[in-house]
């Protein structure tokens, strides 16, 4: 199913000479020669034929690590377009220059790339996150007990044999599930992702001339961040999943009482509806070319 | 911010790179490109762009600040400081032979002041008058 989704994108999304041309006027090179058009085609085309592997990959790490029913599922579709991009930066950082060599005399920052809202934007969504998955972990002791003390196949019996409680096994290995780790993981890797491509795009060697070379590490970066938010959107998502889990999970009065303080986490509750506008905003306002692109109209 | 100023370096010109580098900067300074006070990216980063070692991009920075043309402070990074004089070709041509002189010293064991009292010398002989 993915592979025919990632064949799907890769025919819509295959770069032709005047998809090239429409691609680096959005981005700030105004009337691109056939030179700078055929290496923005190479450009895109570089990052779109890693999609359908890498959307077949990500599925199946996915299905191990985080993607289960309830969770958003659009990581999946999240990391291979951030892989992707990876990789190529990576490839093209690499890549040995070869004929004459163009250096523009500027230093370069991310700041000239990527605006300052969107990464602090993306910063402060980790480190809520961060904050959810903790409370998380700091709870799991709790549930840790709770599934110790429910027999394996679910039905735990009270101790005075008046009646039984019982615990579907999905929701007894939920219990658990080192979800908050799992969390905390995808925080640290999606950082190191996107703070890595960022770093990729204003160390890597120039491609073709200034303004071409500004225009692509522009997008880089600026499609990098978009992603960032997104994903750092659905952590915050999946961490506050799990503090509900937890909350709402009611044994009977026989076993410990959950920590008082996981009654204030529902406050996380109006999260959802609002991350999901965060996400879409960030996306859509990082990850396009806003009006004015003042490095790359900078440079020539 | 980028000025637009930019080097390009061929490496099948059959010039050295850090000569085409070093004169690249001079004219840009010259025709004012790269204004006074105006900053030059990172060693670092200049070697990456060209694809040179950053000892290479050193040494043509080097060789600006002790002519004085550049000045590198710690907070502001390398800044131009001054435009090269039109006989600067003359000035540069002098400072390499000093250095050269400077090395041979160094290489036979003399101190600073007997090698300038050795140029002194030198001087003193050659002296039309």
């Amino acid at each position: 199913m993915y592979a025919v989704v990632g064949l799907a994108v890769l025919l819509v999304l295959w770069p032709t000479e005047s998809s090239g041309r429409r691609f680096l006027r959005r981005w700030g090179v105004s009337d691109p020669d056939e030179r700078q058009t055929a290496l923005a085609v190479s450009y895109l085309r570089n990052r779109r034929l890693l999609y359908p592997p890498l959307l077949l990959l990500g599925p199946a790490l996915a299905d191990v690590a985080i993607d289960r029913p309830g969770d958003p599922g659009f990581l999946t579709l999240l990391a291979p377009v951030i892989v992707a991009l990876l990789l190529a930066e990576t490839i093209g950082a690499l890549r040995k220059p070869t004929g004459p060599r163009i250096a523009a005399l500027t230093k370069r920052h991310w700041r000239d790339l990527a605006p300052r809202w969107a990464m602090a934007t993306m910063l402060t969504l980790a480190a809520t996150a961060v904050g959810l998955a903790v409370a998380g972990l700091i709870a799991q002791p709790w549930a840790n007990r709770i599934a110790a003390a429910i027999p394996r196949d679910g039905v735990w019996t009270y101790p005075d044999g008046s009646g039984s409680w019982t615990v579907p096994v999905l929701v007894l290995s939920e219990l658990t599930r080192p979800s908050s780790v799992i969390t905390l993981a995808g925080i640290a890797i999606g950082l190191a992702a996107v703070l890595g491509l960022v770093r990729l795009a204003v160390r890597r060697r120039p491609i073709g001339d200034p303004r071409l070379d500004a225009a692509l590490r522009t997008r880089t970066a600026r499609v990098a961040v978009g992603i960032g938010i997104a994903w750092m959107a659905a952590m915050v998502v999946l961490a506050n999943n799990r503090l509900t889990f937890l909350r709402t999970f009611y044994p009977p009065s026989e076993f410990p009482s959950a920590p008082s303080w996981l009654a204030y986490t529902s406050a996380g509750n109006f999260l959802g509806v609002l991350l999901l506008f965060v996400a879409a905003a960030g996306w859509i306002w990082a990850a396009n070319p806003p009006r004015r692109l003042p490095y790359v109209e900078a440079a020539r | 911010m980028t000025n637009g100023a930019r080097i390009v370096v061929d490496p099948d010109s059959g010039v050295a790179p850090w000569r085409q580098v070093h004169d690249q900067l001079v004219h840009l300074i010259r025709v004012a490109e790269l204004p006074i006070g105006g900053r030059l990216p990172p060693i670092r980063q200049l070697a990456r762009d060209l694809g040179l070692s950053a000892g290479t991009v050193a040494r043509v920075y080097r060789e600006l600040e002790n002519t004085g043309v550049l000045h590198t402070a710690r907070r502001n990074g390398t800044v131009v400081a001054a435009i090269p004089a039109a006989d600067m070709d003359a000035a540069t041509a002098l400072s390499r032979a000093a250095a050269a002189y400077t090395d041979v010293a160094r290489g036979i064991g003399a101190t600073e002041s007997d090698a300038v009292q050795a140029v002194r010398l030198a001087f003193a002989r050659t002296d039309p008058s």
